[in-house]
Order: C-alpha cells, then structure tokens, then sequence
C-alpha cells in the first residue's frame, strides 16, 4: 500500500465529548505514537490533519472551529471517510523521566491523553494542568485522572481554578521540578510553557500545528523556519521551538502568506 | 573529483537541483536543502497574485509515482519578492527564481520584479497542468510570446520549463523559446495524470486531475531531454533534466540524454539526503568508469 493514498475507514462511534469537540473512531488500526497525526478525508469537501486522540484503533477528537469541522460533526456512525498516515514525529518518551507533567490547553488535551495513558504504563507520576475557556470545553479530564493528579483551570473560572493553563503551571513550578514536561495547546501558551522549562532547566516537547496540505514533506506548506511540522514535526523539542523565529509569531496561510500568530 | 557544472556562466556546485514546486515556499527551507546538498534549489513557482490553490488532497501516491494538485499557491507578489530576496542572501549558493503569469503581460510583471531580487536564473513555469486554462507549453507560438515578453526584462539567465504531455511538439516547442531568448530548458514538468479511489468511486485529488511525478515520469522525461538535445544541442542550450530522478544512475541516465543539469523533486520523500545520495552515486560510476561529468552528457546519441 502507498504511504499518501486513502484508505477507506468507517466511522464506529461518535462520541460527544463536551460542548465543541466529538471523536470519531475508526474500524481502522494504525501503529502509531503519541503525537503523530493523520489525514482525514471528506470526499469532496476537504482533507485536514488531525493529531490521534486514540491508538492503536483509531480515534481523533475535532472541535468545530470553521467549515471542515462544522461538516465532519454532521458526519454519522457508519459514513466512510479516507485516512492516510499516520505521519510525523511522535513525542519522544524516556524510561528515566519519573516524575512528569502534561500542560494541555483547550482541543490541545487531544494529543496529550494517549500519551497520558502510555506514560502511565511505563510507570511515570503524572501531573496533568488541564485548561479551557470553560467547564463546557474541558477535554478529557477522565482519562488523565486515570493517570495521575489533574489541576483544571478555565479562563472564566467556572471550573478549576480562573485563569490561563501558563499560569497555573508556572505557579505549580515553584513547588515543584519535573523530570520532563509535554504540552500541547494554543501557541502562545507552548511559548510560554517552553520559556519556563528552558529557564529551570526542564526537558520540554510540544506539538504544533501549521496549515497543511501534503502531509508527507513534499509540498512545503507546514514549514516553521526550515522544519517541515509534518516530518520533522508536529513534536518538536522546546529549545528547537524557542530558536525558531517563527514560532509564537508567524505562520503560513493557504497562499503561503506569513500572519500573525494570535 | 569536481562535479561542478556550469549553465550559462553560473556555477553550480554540483548537477542536483532542487525542482520547482517542491518545498521551496521559504528563504530557510531553500537553505536547508541547499545545506543538504542540492546543486541549486528553485523556489516555488511565484505568481502575479496571491492564490491559495487547490483545497486538499493535493497529492496521492500510487504505485510508481505521485500525482499532485496543488494548483500554484503563491503569496501577495511582493511578499514572494521579499522571500526571495531573503533567500539569495540567506542561501550559500545559486537560487533559481520561478514565475508563473496568466498572461504574458502577467509573466512580463512578474519577471521585472523577480529579476531586481538577484536569483541565480529565472525559470518560466509554463508547463503547469494544474491551473485552469490551457498550458502554454503545449504550443510554439504561446510559448515563444511568453518568452519574448520577458527577455528584457530578465537580466539573468532564463530558464523555460517544458511539458511531456506532447511529446511529438516538444522540439519544436524547445526550438521556439530557444529562438525567442531562452537560454536554458528544463524537462520536464509534470504529466497529466488522474487516480480514481475505487472505495470511493471519484477521484482523489480535489482538482480531480493532477500531475503525475516520480519513478513512472522517468522513462518518458529522458526522451524528452533527448529529443530536446537533439534540437538544441547545436545552439548550446544547456537541459535541465528532470523527471524521477531518485539515484545517482537515474541522474546519469538523464545526463546520457543529454541533461547539463538533473531536477530532484519527488525523491525528496526519500529525505533530503537523497541529494548526497545522488551525487556519490554519480561520483562513484565516474570514476570507475573514468569519466567526467561533461563526457557523459549527451553520450546516449549516435550509439
């Protein structure tokens, strides 16, 4: 079978996760590492990478933020869709790091859960800081809780404690050191997260997003600097992230066109 | 042993160049793969206007190849400037510059611009299958017009890029920008080509149609280059072959066709090593065969 080709996937189950975001999960099995993406296929509409909130059974969880998403939640249990992948560099995990900390921000909780759930099986301690807007768009908090100790924070308060995953885990950082830190959210936040673990010393990685569109390092659109996200990416290490200069200031639209990172 | 190479009194440090089309969307990405090993590396084809191209799936694989539609994204003119004014200065080595227009009055705009950049060569992309409208490249006189609307206006050495979908025109299409002012040819672009996924019944790409590249192209891309040379080789109009070249014998191939030059694109999916790949391959079968770089060009003729 051809890496960059489709393959035909039914949709399983389709589960409501809170108020923007549903996974889907495929009839389908991937050999695949936390952190790695797919590409999934609307026929006829469009085809957008989406990291796998599920492994090896496939699974990917999608907030609706615009006219893909708004299609794919419409989708119902039994509709075939197209995969290919799965693609990327996945976080890389060390049998040393003991004692851990997941920073995840909003549909960010995504990429983050099977790691979770694979840092679990090699017998790490979790900390996870766990942030949306609100309680309606918590992500997951189950299946971290499953894995260790999980601190929420929302930007209106109405869950957890009130304000910005950053802040919460810059304030948990003065009581606390960790081996390794893994994040995965809004770039700004990222920045912010690898800023912190870079002055102290902590190994960090982060999965980031950018406009894709051939997903197997061809095409040149998801670059960041001279880093293709889908080859060399989507997880890259903190100190990379910190020496790009593009990274938490500009991105690359469909044109190719550089905006503002928000 | 020198595997440099020279085109039109450009010096490249090696015969590889990066294709058009391929990565080449940044002044670092360029950098990277010029690092990596590349010859020269072409930036992606810069457009007088911003477009976003095709929606997704822009590329499917098949067995011996890769068919892509990615339909000539390009950002707003002078933004493409400014990233290839960066790329001159940030790359240790030559930065070919590649345009694309509706018109020849659009190319004649584009290529004004582009040229005060400073790249190494200019290259006219006028074989793109993707793009709504006919390709110039399948007709001499279109193809010819385009290039005389931009020959004063490039001081550069200039680069026309030639389609394989006819391949019976495609001397007499050499032969017409040759006489309008180019001063290179590169062969070939992509070939018309469509992947019908049959879980789904319709095709893949958005585009529907697409280009197709990659090991299938080969064969078909080293007659067009042989053919080519046969017409220009007389006028000293070096070849740029390019068509599926993934090693240092498909580079050498291309070269016996009578390619100056050899494209790399596809074979990127390989890694970006596939270029130092390419050349120890090459380095190693010249000097078991005592050979140098410019007595295997063209050798395939008149044997």
């Amino acid at each position: 079978m051809a890496r960059a080709k489709p393959r035909a996937a039914r949709v399983e189950r389709i589960v409501v996760e809170n108020a923007r975001v549903k996974t889907f999960m495929f009839d389908l099995e991937l050999e695949a590492e936390p952190g790695q993406f797919i590409m999934l296929w609307l026929p006829g509409v469009d085809e957008k990478p989406f990291t796998l909130s599920y492994m090896p059974k496939v699974g990917v969880s999608v907030a609706r933020v615009g006219a893909f998403t708004q299609r794919l939640h419409e989708i119902r249990e039994g509709e075939m869709l197209g995969i290919r992948g799965p693609y990327g560099r996945g976080f890389s995990l060390s049998s040393s790091d003991a004692d851990v900390c997941l920073v995840a921000g909003g549909v960010g909780a995504a990429a983050l859960a099977p790691l979770a759930e694979t840092l679990k099986a090699s017998g790490a301690k979790i900390t996870t800081v766990l942030g949306a807007k609100s309680a309606s768009e918590i992500l997951f908090e189950n299946r971290f809780l499953a894995c260790g100790e999980v601190l929420v924070c929302t930007d209106d308060g109405s869950k957890g404690r009130r304000g910005s995953a950053t802040a919460l885990f810059s304030k948990l950082l003065e009581s606390r050191d960790f081996d390794a830190v893994y994040a995965c959210g809004p770039e700004l936040m990222i920045y912010e997260v690898a800023r912190l673990c870079e002055e102290r010393g902590i190994k960090m990685q982060a999965a980031v997003e950018r406009y894709m569109k051939c997903g197997i390092g061809i095409c040149g659109s998801c670059v960041l600097n001279g880093r293709r996200v889908c080859v060399e990416g989507p997880v890259f290490d903190g100190k990379t992230l910190l020496m790009s200069e593009e990274f938490a200031s500009v991105r690359r639209e469909r044109s190719g066109r550089l905006t503002r990172v928000q | 042993m020198s595997l440099e190479v020279r085109l039109c009194g450009v010096r490249l440090r090696n015969p590889t160049v990066l294709a058009a089309g391929v990565l080449g969307t940044s002044p670092h990405i360029l950098k990277r793969v010029y690092d990596a090993g590349a010859g020269a590396v072409t930036t992606k084809s810069i457009g007088p206007r911003e477009r976003e191209g095709h929606p997704n799936p822009v590329v499917v694989e098949f067995e011996c190849g890769l068919l892509n539609a990615v339909g000539l994204p390009s950002p707003p003119l002078e933004e493409s400037v400014e990233n290839l004014r960066r790329a001159v200065k940030l790359v240790k080595g030559s930065v070919i510059a590649s345009i694309y227009g509706e018109t020849a009055a659009d190319f004649r705009h584009v290529a004004s611009l582009v040229s005060e950049a400073e790249p190494a060569m200019v290259e006219l992309n006028i074989s793109c299958p993707n793009v709504e409208g006919r390709i110039p490249a399948l007709n001499p006189a279109e193809s010819a017009k385009i290039v005389g609307a931009v020959r004063d206006v490039v001081k550069q050495p200039l680069i026309v890029k030639l389609s394989p979908t006819d391949t019976f025109t495609i001397k007499e299409v050499a032969r017409a920008v040759v006489d309008a002012g180019a001063d290179v040819i590169a062969a070939v672009n992509t070939m018309p080509a469509m992947v019908i996924d049959v879980d789904f019944g319709r095709p893949v790409l958005s585009n529907r149609r697409g280009g197709m590249s990659g090991a299938a192209l080969r064969p078909i891309a080293v007659r067009c280059v042989y053919d080519i040379y046969e017409e220009v080789a007389d006028a000293n109009v070096p070849i740029i072959g390019i068509g599926g070249v993934s090693s240092g014998r498909d580079a050498l191939e291309m070269m016996m066709a009578g390619a100056s030059a050899v494209g790399v694109g596809t074979a990127v999916l390989k890694g970006l090593d596939v270029f130092k790949r390419i050349l120890a391959e090459m380095e190693e079968f010249l000097e078991k065969r005592c050979l140098s770089l410019a007595e295997v060009v063209g050798m395939a003729h008149g044997r």
